[in-house]
């Protein structure tokens, strides 16, 4: 048996002011973090340009009942990437509820507004993290409106991080809904 | 496509009129993190029958357990969590009433997904249901009969952890309140000898070292080692008990199958203080597969079984003849969880415990569930 005295109160101590005393990573603002992945993600991209949008209540109401999850923020905060002339797609930084904090992660469109990529910008819980890898994320990509995104159906779950896996899939699929219905929204109110 | 293409067109020209709402970049990180208070919870009330070969039949209807969630964040970085907890619905005081408990109550300081440290009451890492007990996680009316007595779950106590993730691994160090060595037993390990935070020794603290590895082909991989020096007392004078628990645990979700699996055992180095007792030991598995998408249904339908091999004193002094036999005992479970929603669960099992001397116990339970 491993003498466990060694341990007890006074290692957490050291173990504790070693961790202090190792200099903290410091992190990037999310929208510094968010852009960081726009940049990787569109390497031809002439301009990213952020604006924060008022949510349209139509599309709100859609979206929130489509992927059963309310937004949690008042906005849409979102980015048009371009390159000269064309559309290369867009962003859209958002939050879901965690176990105790939020999630904040980012969706990339294509011009067309099929998921591209997905990235977790900020995990803030003690579990759950492996929503985080990039391998589970991955399987958003492709992803549209008429899309499934039930976990444990269209979406993959994760032993032991279930609240998480459900959150941001839900998430996904009300902005990418979101999305779609106020482009859709926008086209009919062009042609009355 | 053309169609498409003039509708994206369409909400690029929507959104720049709107580009008015524009916001300096700074003031992202206060909207995406806001100070607040959550409240979650679970629940879930039982209806257990219990039919023994020989003897008196048993059924009772009991809202097993009432918990709220209160938590605070202060900052991305300090937060409080907790979790209160009435159990068997009635405190009356009394050995015969329900139970209040603070299962959990701590400062968590987490600056990175590397490390964070936490300070109150605490639940150690040791298996799958101690840290994560909600009823839509897990099959069964009731927790496994291996968390009751090989892992005594729910087992919290009055300490302090350092934990993170480091190359994609969890890892997790707790140093909590000491267990009572008079508690042990023969029949339930090291079950009666939790101190749960109640003026708890802090003499000999009990040592915890996890690690785990989440979502590796599906799997989410674990194990635990927990360490401590039971103070206990043989005939008037003092006496320590080292009882190292040690375990190990599986669980797999892919294609609408369900897996899971633990061992673990108990081994104590005086076994004169445990009724001659030197090692408990346990396993189950759990196979479960979601019939939800055949059937066409939204939400989850999940027939699952399991085997449990239980012997609370699989080994001995060999002080007690055929000790080993007596607390041996295999048990065959089946059941179905209805999920329709994540959060809801509607449970249903059936199952026979098969003690290796002594006549077999036939259990039905029924149950619903919920968190938030």
């Amino acid at each position: 048996m491993i003498r466990y005295y060694f341990f007890g109160f006074r290692f957490l101590a050291i173990v504790g002011c070693l961790f202090l005393a190792i200099p903290q990573v410091l992190n990037a603002g999310v929208r510094e973090e968010a852009e960081g992945v726009i940049r990787d993600f569109f390497p031809d991209a002439k301009s990213i340009e952020f604006q924060a949008l008022a949510l349209q209540n139509d599309a709100r109401t859609v979206a929130e009942q489509t992927a059963g999850q309310a937004f949690l923020l008042d906005k849409l905060y979102y980015w048009e990437i371009r390159s000269g002339e064309s559309i290369l797609g867009y962003a859209v930084l958002d939050n879901v509820k965690g176990k105790a904090h939020p999630i904040t992660y980012l969706v990339l469109f294509s011009s067309e507004l099929k998921v591209q990529r997905v990235r977790v910008i900020r995990y803030r819980e003690q579990i759950g993290g492996a929503i985080q890898e990039p391998r589970w994320l991955e399987q958003f990509r492709g992803r549209d409106r008429h899309s499934g995104f039930d976990p444990g159906r269209h979406i993959d779950g994760i032993s032991g991080a279930t609240i998480s896996v459900n959150a941001i899939s839900r998430g996904v699929q009300r902005i990418t809904v979101y999305l779609s219905q106020l482009a859709n929204n926008t086209v009919a109110a062009d042609m009355e | 496509m053309n169609k498409l293409r003039t509708s994206v067109l369409a909400l690029v020209g929507f959104m720049l009129i709107h580009a008015g709402a524009t916001l300096p970049a700074q003031d992202l990180d206060k909207i995406f993190f806001r100070p607040q208070t959550t409240i979650g919870g679970y629940g879930e009330l039982h209806y257990n029958s219990s039919k023994p070969e020989n003897g008196r039949n048993s059924a009772t209807l009991d809202f097993h357990r009432f918990v709220l969630f209160f938590s605070h964040a202060w900052s991305e970085e300090f937060a409080f969590k907790s979790e209160l907890e009435i159990e068997h619905n009635l405190i009356a005081g009394g050995k015969s009433s329900g139970e209040v408990e603070l299962e959990q109550a701590y400062v968590d300081y987490h600056p990175n997904s590397y490390w964070g440290i936490q300070a109150g009451v605490l639940l150690p890492s040791v298996g799958i249901i101690n840290e994560f007990h909600e009823p839509p996680l897990f099959f069964g009316v009731e927790r496994p009969d291996y968390h009751k007595v090989i892992i005594p779950t729910t087992w919290f106590g009055n300490g302090a952890a350092i934990y993170g993730n480091i190359v994609q691994l969890d890892y997790r160090v707790v140093v909590m309140e000491g267990l009572d060595g008079t508690g042990f037993s023969a029949k339930e390990g090291i079950r009666g000898g939790r101190l749960k935070g109640y003026k708890a020794d802090a003499t000999h603290p009990v040592i915890n070292l996890s690690l785990s590895k989440r979502n590796w082909l599906g799997m989410n991989l674990g194990g635990s080692v927990t360490m401590t020096q039971a103070s206990d007392t043989l005939n008037g004078t003092s006496a320590v008990n080292q009882t190292l628990v040690s375990e190990f645990h599986l669980q797999f979700t892919q294609s609408n199958f369900h897996a899971t699996a633990e061992m673990g055992q108990i081994q104590y180095d005086r076994p004169d203080l445990v009724g001659g007792v030197s090692a408990a030991r346990g396993i189950y598995v759990d196979l479960g597969y979601d019939l939800a998408p055949l059937l066409g249904l939204s939400g989850a339908v999940i027939p699952w079984v399991r085997y449990s091999d239980i012997n609370t004193a699989a080994k001995t002094d060999g002080t007690i003849p055929n000790l080993d036999q007596q607390h041996r005992y295999a048990l065959w479970r089946v059941g179905l969880q209805v999920k329709p929603l994540p959060d809801v669960v509607y449970k249903l099992d059936f199952g026979k415990k098969m003690p290796e001397t002594g006549a077999d116990v036939s259990q039905l339970n029924l149950g619903v569930g919920y968190m938030f």
